[in-house]
């Protein structure tokens, strides 16, 4: 099991550095915007990051409020996974936001603006961010399921976000993948796109798997610390 | 005349801060795994 979890973390490190190697020397520079193009593939690696592990998150949180009075170990971990997820998400949004303003400046003349994409994304980012603070600062037994019903209407924003360039007029550009036409990019930048997706995704993953054992053996720790004084108070 | 992508200001910052924002990550997460240890 330990030299299974090695060869993911070297095979995910692996990952990484051929993304970079096909994102900067690889895929050709961008017709119109140069150099300075090649941010995309770490922008798109950090949003579709930042989507799948809300999306699990979401699940978590849905199979903890299914699960929290019929069987508390499935809750646990379900509640430990939505953890871990929420986490990764926030830092693949950071990612994504702080990668898209820097993107922002030398192509728009601007680090940031009040449009639709942009607008709904912080919304989504401060939403999440706020879920991790309930988490940290609540506290008594009702902060899970307070967190996981945060988390399923924190999740309605991610449509929002991902349809908002469709929806009204933005300065963000149309949605790289069924975008319709004109939208998208040319074929030869596609390989820096799925290799950024799938190391960043591996990425993700394996520092989800470890959260998710810290997070849950923390539950238990004090699952035990409750029974213990249940014990105390009732001898 | 072909320029290296490294030298681009804001292509490296952006790639920086992508490394330097997921590494901090790591590093809270270690952090936690070390203080559950001890």
């Amino acid at each position: 099991m330990k030299l299974l979890r090695w060869l993911w973390v070297v095979v995910t490190l692996g990952l990484l550095a051929q993304a970079f190697h096909v994102a900067m020397f690889v895929v050709p520079p961008d017709q119109t915007q140069g150099e300075i193009q090649r941010i995309f593939y770490y922008h798109i690696g950090s949003w579709c990051g930042m989507s799948v592990f809300f999306a699990i998150n979401l699940g978590a949180s849905i199979v903890y409020l299914v699960y929290r009075n019929r069987n508390t170990q499935r809750a646990m971990k379900a509640d430990a996974l939505a953890v871990a997820a929420a986490e990764m998400g926030v830092v693949f949004c950071t990612v994504g936001l702080v990668t898209g303003s820097l993107w922002a400046r030398p192509v728009w003349g601007i680090w940031w603006t009040w449009d639709e994409r942009l607008t709904s994304t912080l919304v989504l980012y401060l939403i999440y961010v706020a879920y991790l603070l309930l988490r940290r600062f609540a506290a008594g037994p009702q902060m899970q399921t307070l967190a996981a019903v945060m988390a399923i209407f924190g999740y309605a924003d991610v449509p929002i976000v991902y349809m908002s360039t469709r929806w009204w007029r933005t300065q963000h550009p149309a949605p790289v993948f069924f975008g319709g036409p004109n939208a998208g990019l040319d074929p030869s930048m596609f390989p820096a796109v799925w290799w950024n997706l799938v190391a960043w995704l591996a990425w993700g993953a394996l520092i989800v798997t470890f959260r998710y054992g810290i997070a849950y053996r923390d539950q238990l720790a004090e699952q035990n610390a409750a029974l213990r004084a249940l014990e105390v108070t009732g001898s | 005349m072909i320029v290296n992508p490294m030298f681009h200001r804001h292509l490296v910052l952006a790639y920086t801060a992508a490394w330097v924002i997921q590494l901090g990550y790591l590093a809270y997460v270690v952090a936690k795994w070390k203080a559950r240890k001890g």
